[in-house]
């Protein structure tokens, strides 16, 4: 018995009971709540470790947990005992993660979820000193830095950087941006702003609008999301039409494309060139090719979109040729060119010309006649399949530009500076002026009262069929005239010998003398004879003929003895 | 009456230690987890001495414990002499020596730190004293209500006996005289105490299979006289031996009791000293 006291007595002396009584020394974390008189600093008669006791202590995680917060807040998490196992020695580690470490830890349980990027860093990539709020408190608190979890916030701010320099603060980052990568941020919507992108805007690289800039603090850029001008399309785009317009782009542009107008709402009206008459239906295309917005140099001439289709053979004009002066915009035909525009062209119009339709003049001429007759159009570089053009350049304003010479040329020496005038006048070709004096062959006599075409007759040569011959006709009687004499009376080297004895003014032969110019003068009786006694008519090849000669002159030729009747 | 004391004594240690068995089964995987690594496994919060089952192991055997003084009590207050004999006592006084320090162990996990370690160890030099304590006082001449037999009555025992197998068995005295030598042979003075306990339990062994060579000489004689005849024999060898070796034995105990005592009450005390701290820390109560 005094042995058992021996022995026991000084076993339970404190020094050794201290560290008897307990099942085993603390963790290093709680070296100082070691002793028996440290029990109830934890422990709770009749409750066991009271978590109370603990977070009287650990007073930052009694916050967490009255606020809610964390992974101790949860109902699973309030016996402190059941996850932080004391009594085990000093190097026993009170927190401890499962099998698989602290890098398996469900951080759901914890409040905050891990994603994207987050999921991959490990625990000390964020739990780190420099990231800990209140790291001051914490280290009044005992705690060591590097190995705590407590004292993050759960904000992106709370680790990150405000690249955006607070411009965006009343909106979470989470609301753009995802845990995956900062860029790009995916999360935003650039049509729940304030500036919708549309069309080409959508296109646009961000940079191109929000620009970095220079921030307070040296070396460091933000980029401006805030305060940018985007009242109008001004504001960023330069406006080609100088404030003509006012300051409503949308009402002609939409973003799709400056060069795509809205038909639709776009006013003509308030361009330099109201749409009118049939401008009204054409297309913008057809105006604006290629380029709906491209400007139009010289869109007051029509030839800056219609092509002339006179090839400049008005240009002579004093207009110029400009196009209103004949044509309006309801329509380039018919065009308003009237008759009396057409008398104060260098050719007005007279006699048949005034019932001549436009086309027998203004023919279609064709591009390489053309160019003969326009010195520029030479110059043109011919176009494929060019069609013919009405002419209206004409090189003079002779009738031989528009009428054939029926002549042929043959009275061209009878034209003089008039030309056709000379003889014809515009009422009809018919109605001619011709002083016969001037031609080889005057009318006297009776010629000069007949008809023209008794002496010009129309011919069908080659088988064109002229008006009349008017030249290289016969100047001498037989020209026209048969010989009524057959040939009897013609003397060699002697033109016109019908004018020996015969005059214009009838066929009498009135200039005959008998005795003068036949062989046989009349004398005596036979100066009572009639001509038709001696000179009697005969057929001649089927023709009748009087003979003239060759007549006998001797007597018995015509005289028959008694016996023979006188042959007439 | 011994038989059905013996047969009731063998049923409540084989449910018992079966029961034992089976929960140190059920709890091997964490009881074979290293110290260090117990706290994760998941049988800790049940079978770590403050667990659920822990400490349910640590009031039943803190319970037998306790019973277990009840023997002292019988042997030392004289109202409870007569509540059954001491023997009867001293056997509930050895089941509850046995079965609780089992579920102290089962308490402890395997496992005895600080101050309760002592009153474990304590526990453990009492338990295995009370075994040799058992096997000291089985050497002790005792009457069948449990008393100690004085010198005088076990010589005068061993004189009944001899008659007993001289006239009820007809031993010759050849074979009386080989019976006392073969008797003899455990019965020398041993040179130290510590030979002689240790030769004692050998020859106590040896000697089962011993008498059994007298009964190639008993063939033909029914089994029952056979069996009467070889536990008288034991019976004789193992008093004669034991008055033999009286005095040493007498000693031997009183020794036993210098172990077996204090122990205990270190046992006891630090045991109460632990079940308050239990207490105070709120593990119980």
């Amino acid at each position: 018995m005094a042995a058992a006291i021996a022995i026991t007595l000084p076993l339970l002396s404190p020094p050794h009971s201290a560290a008897q009584l307990s099942p085993g020394r603390l963790a290093r974390a709680h070296t100082d709540l070691e002793g028996t008189g440290h029990c109830l600093d934890c422990h709770t008669t009749g409750k066991g470790v009271d978590p109370a006791r603990c977070l009287e202590c650990h007073s930052l995680l009694r916050e967490e947990v009255d606020a809610g917060k964390g992974l101790h807040a949860g109902s699973e998490y309030r016996a402190c005992e059941r996850c932080h196992i004391e009594h085990h020695g000093e190097g026993f580690e009170l927190v401890f993660w499962g099998e698989k470490g602290a890098e398996a830890f469900d951080h759901r349980k914890a409040g905050f979820v891990l994603e994207g990027a987050h999921a991959r860093l490990t625990c000390r990539g964020c739990h780190k000193p420099e990231l800990i709020d209140r790291a001051d408190l914490l280290r009044r608190q005992k705690k060591d830095l590097l190995r705590t979890y407590m004292g993050l916030g759960t904000t992106c701010l709370s680790c990150h950087q405000d690249l955006h320099a607070g411009q965006l603060r009343e909106r979470g980052c989470t609301e753009c941006h995802g845990q995956e990568s900062w860029k790009p941020a995916d999360g935003f919507d650039h049509r729940a702003s304030r500036y919708p992108l549309t069309g080409a805007h959508a296109r646009v690289a961000c940079e191109r609008c929000h620009p970095s800039e220079p921030t307070n603090e040296p070396g460091v850029t933000r980029v401006r999301y805030r305060g940018i001008a985007a009242g109008w399309c001004g504001d960023c785009h330069r406006d080609p039409h100088a404030g003509r317009l006012g300051n409503r782009c949308q009402s002609c542009h939409h973003t799709a494309s400056w060069k795509t107008a809205a038909e639709q709402s776009f006013d003509h009206e308030r361009t330099r060139y109201p749409l009118r008459g049939r401008h009204r239906n054409a297309t913008c295309e057809s105006c604006h090719r290629g380029d709906l917005l491209a400007r139009i140099s010289d869109f007051e001439r029509c030839s800056s979109c219609h092509a002339d289709q006179h090839r400049g053979q008005l240009l002579e004009r004093r207009d110029r040729g400009a196009c209103d002066s004949c044509h309006d915009l309801q329509g380039f035909s018919p065009s308003r060119y009237s008759l009396a525009d057409h008398q104060q062209s260098p050719y007005p119009l007279e006699g048949s010309h005034l019932a001549v339709p436009c086309i027998a003049c203004h023919r279609p001429v064709e591009p390489p006649r053309l160019r003969q007759l326009l010195p520029a159009e030479r110059k043109r570089a011919p176009v494929k399949r060019e069609r013919p053009v009405l002419q209206y350049h004409f090189p003079s304003t002779r009738c031989q530009e528009c009428h054939a010479d029926p002549h042929r040329g043959a009275l061209d020496r009878y034209m003089g500076a008039d030309g056709c005038a000379g003889c014809h006048d515009l009422d009809s070709w018919y109605t001619t002026r011709f002083d016969h004096r001037r031609a080889d062959f005057p009318l006297t006599g009776r010629h000069a009262q007949v008809g023209c075409r008794q002496c010009h007759p129309r011919i069908v040569l080659a088988g064109r069929r002229d008006p009349m011959v008017l030249s290289d006709l016969p100047l001498t009687c037989v020209g026209c005239h048969d010989d009524p004499h057959q040939g009897q009376l013609l003397q060699q080297g002697v033109e016109d010998q019908c004018t020996r004895c015969h005059t214009e003014d009838n066929w009498q032969a009135t200039k005959f003398v008998h005795d003068r110019d036949s062989a046989f003068k009349l004398e005596g009786a036979h100066v009572r004879v009639p001509c038709a006694d001696c000179h009697t008519e005969e057929v001649d090849f089927g023709r009748p003929l009087v003979r003239y000669r060759p007549l006998a002159t001797a007597c018995a030729a015509c005289h028959q003895t008694n016996m023979e009747v006188t042959r007439r | 009456m011994q038989t059905l004391r013996r047969s009731i004594l063998t049923i409540l240690y084989l449910a018992s230690l079966s029961l034992v068995a089976y929960l140190a089964y059920q709890g091997r995987a964490y009881y074979l987890t290293p110290i260090a690594l117990r706290p994760r496994h998941e049988l800790y919060w049940t079978l770590k001495p403050g667990g659920e089952l822990g400490i349910l192991y640590g009031m039943a055997g803190t319970a037998m414990m306790v019973l277990m003084l009840g023997y002292s009590l019988r042997k030392r207050v004289g109202i409870l002499k007569r509540l059954g004999s001491l023997r009867t006592w001293l056997d509930l006084h050895i089941f509850f020596g046995v079965i609780g320090p089992a579920f102290i162990v089962l308490h402890t996990s395997f496992k005895a730190e600080g101050l309760v370690a002592l009153s474990f160890w304590s526990m453990v030099v009492v338990a295995a004293s009370g075994v040799a304590g058992r096997y000291l006082y089985g050497q002790i001449p005792r009457t069948r209500a449990g008393d100690e037999l004085s010198l005088a009555e076990a010589e005068a025992l061993d004189e009944e006996l001899t008659r007993e197998l001289h006239q009820r068995f007809r031993l010759s005295p050849q074979a009386l005289t080989a019976l006392q030598e073969l008797t003899a042979r455990g019965s020398k003075r041993p040179r130290s105490l510590p030979v002689f306990l240790v030769r004692s339990a050998f020859d106590a062994i040896a000697f089962r299979s011993r008498p059994w060579r007298f009964r190639r000489q008993l063939e033909g004689v029914p089994p029952e006289l056979a069996k009467s005849f070889v536990r008288t024999l034991r019976q004789k060898a193992s008093l004669g031996r034991r008055i033999v070796l009286w005095e040493q034995l007498h000693r031997i105990f009183h020794y036993w009791h210098i172990l077996h005592k204090p122990f205990a009450i270190i046992m006891y005390l630090f045991m109460l000293v632990h079940i308050g701290v239990a207490w105070m820390t709120g593990y119980v109560g």
